[in-house]
């Protein structure tokens, strides 16, 4: 519950600047990205950025709110097709288009509304029986989706068709996501989802309403990955049903568990190793499915909170030990890995502690 | 602090613009004039049309096996990636060896969905050539043609459908029954069938389409009642291909209603699988590993003894794509520098034969090639091989049809299938309607 806590004093500046330096690092190092590799890697990157959104949409309902979904990028998909069939059945204007296609995922509430009784196994099943109509839709629905062929000729907004100024694009667009995704975890609507994450039972008898709260976290959560769908689409100039698919789905879970559950910064290195494996490696590695297979069974087996936990615990909590700072330490080593354990271990969830009122 | 904080924001963002000063976005180069040649191979390895993607990729290895890697003075390298038949991979892949890479040459894909996205990629990446050898969008060399991607040993999906919908009224096959793959590739094929069958006045009495990947066809093969029809065109790719025609046999259809089969449905890497239930049927395409002429048997002879396995069309097709793209480049002297002049010598090579017969590509890009009608039977060892019922020799993607009244209508798909056009006997090259009665 404390994790992202502040503490006022001295020791909040000394980690608060260390932080903001390492993220100011971060940004720097994408802002000249373009400047250091060539077309492909930023390519790469573009994806990474759309994908570690998508990744953290699922973290928001999941890492968050404990609600563990597998249809998420049905979803997505939604605003994918919707931006696809506007822009070149209907001939709209992209801007209009990107909008109507955003509006669409507001569909997301009508999904999350008949998922909402459930919650724990019951809620994983039922999200992902409904990526699967969306994807099945997607596929069958010739007239309208293009089934498997899917539907080419999406544009780029007309000042970001290269592919450096594409990048930028996304990045700005997804810097601004994180940056909504931040305040609303950091607000009181978020403080009330890990409440409920914590204690679903508790929460009810406490005033508040559960259920909006966990169909307004699958709205929101919707909205922002419909933007990775928009993202996606435009990157690529079409869109097919491959985008829809379960294992679309499972993946950015697997990104958001690898990078870890419950942290902003985790979905990105997910999605970033998750990219890097996939398009790189796989050049030399024939069986890079493996090594990613292999990699998620490390994760689960040494380190549940994901590699941003494993990076507070055995780095980052070190050093600000030895910075004279216990305090501060154990909390970066409790944050991440209090969530991971609530999520990937102990009774099932949905069982026991979290489902019923106790 | 405060201060200390801005501060170093302050430093990073100088340093990123040093960065920002080495090093500009620009753009990449074409083959050059000398020097290696790398080349870029994409085929599905792994997913539902892995077995067809493996032979594709074993043809285009033994080609460079059995002639030098060196080419008019120019070494040839190549390295291969693998879509898993997905669009979305396929074209992260493209642009991995594009752009990573450096490869000046793209060969592949196997689907025709992936040929179209990769298409897409290549019409933005003009000093790339590309080279297509299997995929057979049909649009890739019509309406939609890129000037840097060229058929070399490819073909169109509907050019065998089109010659075996005006056989199959020869025959005297009047009700059709068509169940087509739901996808470019099934939708343009069943097009060609059920375009050239209704100019004679054949009627189609039930359209089924099967989405790609499907486990189980027993649901399509249930409403194919053999009363209701002569006839059933059949398109299907890669494991689909096994599944349908096993429940074809399983389902006592064999015996009930002749069967004609697209070229991948009956295509030697997915009639192995087949064992009995395929002896016997026939089908409709450009190659025929059991074709009675010397390229085809050398190339048979090469291949078993390289894989230990009679060739499917794939690994001709890709062996075809390396022979055409070495005669291109002997021709231009090794130079690949102007990749306009080069696309154009690749869309003038005329091969009197190949493994798969006579080809040229047409004024389009489309290729002109022998159709065979194919007949699954046993050799000696007992495997199952296509063997050549009849030749139907130089046909063009355009059938029988002039090509600016082809042009004008939209390629087949599931909104357009050709039932009802040519509305004029203008629209035959003959300018006379085909027979509607024998």
């Amino acid at each position: 519950m404390t994790a992202g806590g502040r503490l006022p004093g001295p020791r909040w500046r000394l980690t608060g600047a260390l932080k903001l330096g390492g993220l100011a690092l971060v940004l720097a190092l994408l802002v000249s990205l373009p400047f250091l590799t060539g077309s492909f890697y930023v390519s790469l990157a573009t994806q990474g950025l759309y994908l570690g959104l998508f990744a953290l949409s699922i973290n928001l309902l999941a890492g968050y709110g404990g609600m563990i979904t597998l249809g998420q990028a049905g979803v997505s998909g939604i605003a994918g097709y919707g931006l696809a069939i506007f822009l070149t059945r209907f001939n709209w204007p992209l801007g209009v288009a990107i909008v109507a296609a955003l509006a669409l995922t507001v569909a997301a509430a009508f999904l999350g509304a008949l998922a909402m009784r459930t919650s724990g196994v019951y809620f994983l099943m039922v999200t992902l029986a409904e990526g699967m109509v969306i994807w099945g839709i997607a596929q069958r629905w010739n007239t309208v989706t293009g089934g498997d062929n899917g539907i080419r000729g999406v544009t780029r907004p007309g000042f970001a068709s290269v592919y450096w100024k594409y990048y930028y694009f996304t990045l700005a667009v997804v810097a601004l996501c994180v940056a909504l995704i931040a305040l609303v975890v950091r607000s009181p609507f978020g403080l009330t989802l890990r409440g409920i994450r914590e204690s679903e039972g508790r929460m009810g008898p406490l005033g508040y309403n559960v259920a909006l709260h966990k169909l307004v976290a699958f709205v929101v959560a919707g909205v922002f990955a419909g933007v990775s769908g928009l993202l996606l689409a435009m990157d690529n100039n079409f869109f097919s049903p491959s985008s829809v698919h379960l294992k679309a789905s499972a993946d950015g879970l697997l990104m958001s568990i690898l990078g870890g559950m419950g942290t902003l910064t985790g979905a990105f290195v997910g999605s970033g190793v998750f990219v890097f494996i996939t398009n790189y490696v796989s050049g030399y590695l024939t069986r890079w499915p493996t090594l990613l297979g292999l990699i998620f069974v490390l994760v689960i087996l040494f380190a549940r909170d994901g590699i941003v936990g494993a990076w507070n615990r055995w780095v980052w909590a070190p050093l600000l030990r030895r910075a004279g700072q216990a305090e501060e330490a154990e909390l970066a080593k409790e944050a991440a890995r209090e969530v991971a354990s609530g999520l990937l271990s102990g009774p099932p969830a949905g069982v026991g502690t979290k489902g019923g009122p106790q | 602090m405060r201060h200390r904080r801005s501060s170093s924001v302050l430093l990073l963002a100088v340093l990123a613009l040093v960065l920002a000063a080495c090093h500009s976005p620009g753009s990449r180069s074409s083959g050059g004039k000398s020097g290696t040649i790398k080349i870029g191979f994409i085929s599905p390895v792994t997913g539902t049309t892995a077995a067809s993607g493996i032979e594709m990729l074993n043809g285009w290895k033994l080609y460079w096996k059995l002639n030098p890697n060196t080419v008019a003075g120019r070494k040839i390298t190549w390295t291969s990636e693998d879509d898993a038949g997905d669009l979305n991979t396929g074209l992260q892949k493209a642009r991995k060896l594009v752009e990573q890479n450096g490869d000046q040459v793209l060969v592949g894909p196997l689907l025709a969905n992936v040929s179209y996205a990769v298409a897409q990629y290549l019409s933005t990446q003009p000093n790339v050539v590309g080279l297509n050898p299997v995929a057979s969008a049909d649009d890739l060399s019509q309406r939609k043609a890129v000037k840097n991607y060229v058929r070399t040993g490819g073909w169109q999906s509907s050019t065998p459908p089109q010659v075996a919908g005006d056989w199959a009224w020869q025959q005297g096959y009047r009700r059709a029954i068509t169940l087509c793959q739901d996808y470019a590739f099934g939708q343009e094929s069943c097009g060609g069938f059920i375009n050239t069958f209704t100019d004679h006045g054949g009627k189609i009495v039930k359209q089924l389409w099967a989405p790609l990947g499907t486990t189980d066809y027993s649901s399509y093969l249930a409403q194919i009642n053999p009363k209701s029809a002569d006839v059933v065109y059949i398109a299907t790719v890669g494991a689909d291909s096994v599944r349908v025609i096993k429940g074809w046999s399983q389902f006592g259809l064999k015996s009930r209603i002749p069967l004609i089969g697209q070229e991948t449905t009956l295509e030697q890497s997915l009639i192995r699988a087949m064992g009995d239930a395929a002896v016997g049927l026939q089908s409709f395409g450009h190659y025929a590993e059991g074709r009675d002429d010397p390229m085809t048997q050398q190339f048979d002879t090469a291949y078993e003894q390289e894989y230990h396995l009679i060739p499917s069309y794939y690994a001709c097709a890709a062996y075809t794509g390396a022979q055409w793209f070495a005669q291109a480049l002997q021709q231009t002297g090794g130079d690949m520098s102007d990749v306009a002049h080069f696309t154009d010598v690749l869309r003038g090579i005329k091969l009197t034969d190949s493994c798969m017969g006579p080809m040229h590509l047409d004024s389009n890009g489309g290729n002109v090639f022998n159709v065979y009608l194919r007949q699954v039977a046993k050799d000696s060892q007992g495997r199952n091989y296509n063997k050549v019922l009849k030749s139907f020799p130089d046909i063009s993607q355009f059938y029988w049809y002039k090509p600016e009244a082809f042009l004008a209508q939209p390629v087949y798909s599931r909104q357009y299938l050709g039932e009802n056009w040519p509305t004029s006997c203008d629209a035959y090259v003959t300018g006379k309607c085909p027979s509607q009665s024998q």
